[in-house]
């Protein structure tokens, strides 16, 4: 439905997107991820018609949208501050834009009381902005930016200027009313949670280029590269050297000679003596007092405890291995902190299945 | 109490009001002395502002400086605006230091430099001065002091409003009109009366470049005081200080209100 064909994007000698060429398709929840400053605001206001292209082409539909104003696109765009017009309440936001395309005044009307019923904001509607909360405003912005149906919507840090309660409560609502509306939505984030939650997929940028596109479970679980891993979450990146490539698990050597068994994926083409970069997320290491029952899929390390975080929910264990590597491994806190086995300097194992890790290029 | 009210405090104090407000307080005063001589009090009357409004001379000089007052600060208001616009809005382009500098160049300018440098201009185009050399002449300058003012506004203005406009279907300029201009107005409506108090107060430009008929109201006193100084000069002058006294007041008023507003609309639209 969108394609960006080549797209780049220079300021002077700074090159913001360089060649970048993707796919959106009708009816998804689009994500684009990455730091600041790697080019994803960029694209979004090249869609939105507010910076322009310096070579490649954006099509919509198959339209290209070359050299078409913001103003004539069916792309509508939901701001970070949310751009409320102030001297303007609720009611008149919302219908901004379509008094601005000449509909009849009782078709404005019925318009924005329907946009009013579909973010839950009957009662506000003629209050001014700044008589609103910061949930409220992005509720008004959300509902002015849907009003005259554009074939896309944009949302740029939606919830940046929202506090972490809200933001939760805000990111189910925005995915409802994008399953109920069948719209695609693009939203430009640097909180991986938060695309991880609402995206059908993600697209990692850096340095104006695409890392990898996919869906969250894809980029989490099988990430492209070294960044993408450690961007997205937390990360054990190892380095290791294929020892042996026959058969369904197959054996890899890291750290002093260690030995550990993988079950490689299908499309992973490995060689053996080849060295990669194994991926290994905290959560799917066990961490025990007592040595784990011995298998022949199942790997396990000793070390001790230098350092543990509690975040509530979980504790993060970091654990330095007798040949001095430092393993993160995170476990549920089943127990209450006080009656936690596990403490400072006690000597742990740390065990994970053949199949809870990844193989990428090193 | 004590360190807020020490005789130094209110000393300088003292100094401060006498040299700012002295000479206008002795003029109005006088203003309202029933003697015919200036300086000698011979009670209370208000027979010079009769005086003063039965002086067809006066009321004309009254008439054509408000009337190249209003004109002149709308003209001003609206250049000054644009130019605040191109200052703010278009980044840097061939040219914008010089423009920037012919902004505020007549800020520091000699007024007796500007006055000249127009009269040349006229006499070398071959427009007869009058109203209108006036009118133009006092847009020049007061247009910088309406673009430093709209500027100020302008910088704070958040541009995402405008690009959210034009999002939802404005022209730029449709976009400047509905969003930017309504949220910047007490900017420029405060632009128009420091223009418009600019206007009535000036003296010198005035003079270099009126032309038979046109003599304002500035200059009207100032020849009639050389003549010496009779009540109902001071008179003339009160109603003047009134004028400007109030123009100044209310852009102040309006600029604050404006302020107060934006403040709370900021602490509205930051949720904690």
């Amino acid at each position: 439905m969108i394609r960006f064909e080549n797209v780049t994007k220079a300021y002077g000698s700074f090159t913001a997107i360089s060649d970048l060429s993707l796919d959106i398709h009708q009816g998804e929840f689009f994500s684009l991820l990455g730091p600041s400053g790697c080019g994803k605001s960029t694209m979004m206001r090249m869609l939105a018609g507010f910076e322009s292209v310096t070579s490649g082409r954006i099509l919509l539909d198959g339209v290209d949208l070359t050299g078409m104003p913001p103003n004539r696109r069916p792309i509508n765009m939901m701001f970070q501050s949310f751009a409320l017009f102030p001297h303007m309440n609720v009611a008149r936001n919302i219908g901004f834009g379509l008094k601005q395309a000449r509909w009849r005044k009782r078709d404005i009307a019925d318009r924005v009381d329907e946009m009013l019923a579909l973010v839950q904001m009957e009662n506000f509607a003629d209050r001014k902005p700044h008589q609103l909360s910061g949930g409220q405003m992005q509720r008004v912005a959300l509902a002015r930016s849907l009003a005259l149906k554009p074939k896309v919507l944009l949302l740029d840090e939606p919830l940046g200027a929202l506090d972490k309660k809200l933001r939760e409560e805000t990111q189910f609502q925005l995915m409802d009313v994008q399953d109920r509306l069948g719209l695609t939505f693009i939203i430009v984030t640097h909180d991986q949670e938060e695309a991880m939650t609402v995206s059908s997929r993600i697209a990692v940028m850096k340095d104006g280029k695409l890392l990898q596109v996919g869906e969250p479970s894809r980029i989490y679980e099988h990430p492209a590269n070294a960044y993408v891993a450690d961007f997205i979450g937390n990360v054990n990146l190892l380095p290791v050297r294929i020892s042996a490539t026959d058969g369904e698990l197959i054996d890899v050597t890291w750290g002093n000679g260690r030995n550990m068994v993988i079950r490689p994926q299908p499309e992973d083409r490995l060689s053996a003596g080849a060295q990669k970069t194994l991926v290994l997320r905290p959560e799917k290491i066990h961490v025990s007092k007592e040595r784990p029952e011995e298998a022949f899929n199942i790997n396990m390390v000793e070390g001790v405890v230098e350092e543990i975080s509690y975040i509530g929910s979980v504790s993060t264990f970091h654990v330095r291995l007798d040949d001095g590597v430092l393993i993160r491994a995170q476990e549920a806190n089943r127990l209450l902190a006080s009656r936690r086995e596990i403490d400072w300097d006690d000597r742990v194992w740390l065990s994970w299945r053949a199949g809870a890790c990844v193989i990428i290029e090193s | 109490m004590n360190r807020r009210f020490n005789t130094f405090n209110l000393t300088a104090l003292t100094f401060g009001f006498g040299f700012l407000y002295l000479p206008l307080l002795l003029v109005i005063i006088f203003s309202f002395n029933d003697s015919r001589l200036v300086t000698v009090w011979g009670g209370f009357s208000t027979k010079w502002y009769a005086v003063v409004l039965a002086n067809e001379a006066y009321m004309e000089a009254a008439w054509i400086t408000l009337r190249i007052a209003a004109l002149s600060a709308s003209l001003a208001t609206v250049l000054g605006t644009l130019s605040a616009v191109v200052m703010v809005r278009m980044g840097s382009f061939p040219g914008r230091t010089l423009y920037s500098g012919m902004i505020y160049a007549p800020l520091v300018m000699p007024e007796v430099v500007t006055g000249l440098s127009l009269l040349l201009l006229f006499v070398a185009i071959g427009i007869d001065r009058g109203f209108w050399t006036i009118t133009i002449a006092h847009v020049t300058f007061s247009m910088c002091y309406a673009s430093v003012v709209v500027t100020s506004r302008l910088r704070t203005f958040d541009r995402s409003l405008e690009d959210a406009a034009r999002d939802l279907g404005c022209s730029p300029f449709s976009a400047f009109c509905q969003i930017t201009l309504p949220i910047i107005a007490p900017a420029v409506m405060s632009a128009w009366l420091l223009s418009f108090t600019l206007s009535l107060d000036d003296l010198v430009i005035a003079t270099f470049t009126s032309g038979p008929g046109s003599t304002t109201l500035p200059m009207k006193l100032y020849s009639s005081v050389r003549l010496g100084v009779s009540p109902e000069i001071n008179a003339l002058s009160t109603m003047l200080i009134g004028i400007v006294a109030s123009g100044v007041l209310i852009a102040s008023l309006v600029n604050r209100r404006q302020e107060r507003r934006l403040e709370n609309e900021t602490r509205a639209a930051a949720p904690a």
